[in-house]
């Protein structure tokens, strides 16, 4: 029963995150508080919410260190881009390495690649350069700097959680199909956006 | 189960809370309490170093909420004395190292947490000056923050005491890892 209602409060979450709008790019909402704003940010761009779901996701396949190591590791080096975007440091390509991340995570999933942690939170950290140079640059525009933190913080660990709760589905075996099935369908959306098309 | 349900029971018994004190002059003290909750920097700061003395043990979590209300009240006097400077950056770091102490997760000499706890404890007070007509009101208003800091911090080093699952300390480690990156972000804000 416990297992039932966890799996319920985890699709729950995850409908929630899906039924983000598919807003592409990075704009502010104008006439919301600093923290709605943030909040919702991370859910404006399919390209951040597929990345973190795929996190959460690969974190379980990896084992049980990596389930925390790597939404630990995502934000740790994600705040280095979100330093250079403050700064006005150019990142070239950032928009396409987010859209690679999601290719790379995706397939990573798709593949049940079990990598070892290291080299997983390296592939990690390099991704959370280009997310954090992109929510780096919206933060001087914030209105409440720290409450759009604050408030992208929690949209992005409740995605993660997200990603965590689905890939518990992999414990069984058609969940196990269902996740990877989840990671191929992140890749491909990572080349539509590499493409252009998505 | 029974929990849950006596929990929902309690939220639906509660009546409406009242945000100010019918007893004249006893508002300054409400203020005070309310005060640390509603200056997200030192919610932060209280909830980080509470949830980091909590994972640390018992003993690291009473040191550590006796050297916060310690620090607090030394701060909250010393505002008494002269012009409180701007703690922003302070807090913001603070913060940081309270959260990496919470990744960390590995036991730590009491002196490090409780350290700290001192220190965010004098940040608060400084950055809490007491607004009042009189001398009364402001010290009503620093005994209701130095009262308010106290029980958040304490409220928090409950927390890990309580939840010992390996989920919760995974919730812990993702939570603190994301705010010592939106605290870091600010602080990088703060000095440009």
């Amino acid at each position: 029963m416990r297992n039932i209602f966890s799996i319920a409060v985890g699709l729950g979450a995850l409908l929630m995150a899906t039924m983000a709008a598919a807003h592409p790019g990075h704009a502010n909402i104008d006439g919301l508080g600093g923290f709605l704003s943030g909040f919702l940010h991370p859910f404006l761009g399919w390209d951040h919410v597929v990345a973190m779901l795929a996190v959460g996701l690969w974190g379980v396949f990896l084992g049980q260190n990596a389930v925390w190591a790597l939404p630990v590791i995502f934000p740790l080096i994600m705040v280095v881009g979100g330093a250079l975007g403050l700064l006005g440091v150019p990142v070239p390509g950032a928009e396409v390495g987010i859209a690679v991340s999601a290719l790379v995570l995706g397939a990573l999933v798709a593949l049940a690649a079990r990598l070892p942690l290291y080299i997983a939170g390296a592939i990690v950290g390099v991704f959370a350069i280009f997310h954090g140079y992109a929510h780096g640059t919206e933060l001087p525009a914030a209105a409440d700097a720290l409450h759009y933190s604050i408030g992208f913080v929690l949209a992005t660990g409740l995605l993660h959680l997200c990603g965590i709760f689905f890939a518990l589905l992999s414990h069984w075996p058609w969940g196990g199909y269902a996740v990877r099935l989840g990671g191929g369908v992140i890749a491909l959306l990572g080349i539509g956006w590499l493409a252009g098309v998505a | 189960m029974r929990r849950l349900f006596a929990l929902l029971l309690c939220c639906a018994v509660t009546s409406t809370a009242s945000a100010h004190s019918p007893i004249e002059g006893v508002g300054a003290f409400y203020n005070g309490t309310f005060h640390p909750a509603m200056v997200l920097p030192h919610l932060l700061l209280i909830l980080a170093l509470g949830i980091w003395s909590g994972c640390q043990g018992r003993r690291h979590a009473r040191f550590g909420v006796m050297g916060f209300a310690l620090g607090l009240l030394a701060g909250l006097l010393l505002t008494a004395y002269g012009s409180a400077p701007d703690m922003t950056d302070t807090l913001l770091i603070l913060v940081v190292l309270a959260c990496l102490g919470i990744i960390w997760m590995q036991p730590l000499p009491v002196w490090l947490p409780v350290g700290l706890a001192v220190a965010a404890g004098i940040s608060i007070g400084l950055d809490s000056p007491a607004e009042g007509a009189d001398r009364v009101e402001r010290a009503l208003m620093m005994a209701g923050t130095w009262l308010g800091g106290s029980i958040i911090l304490l409220q928090g080093a409950i927390l890990p005491l309580v939840l010992k699952q390996a989920w919760a300390r995974i919730g812990f480690r993702i939570l603190a890892a994301w705010g010592a990156a939106a605290s870091f972000l600010v602080w990088v804000m703060v000095l440009m």
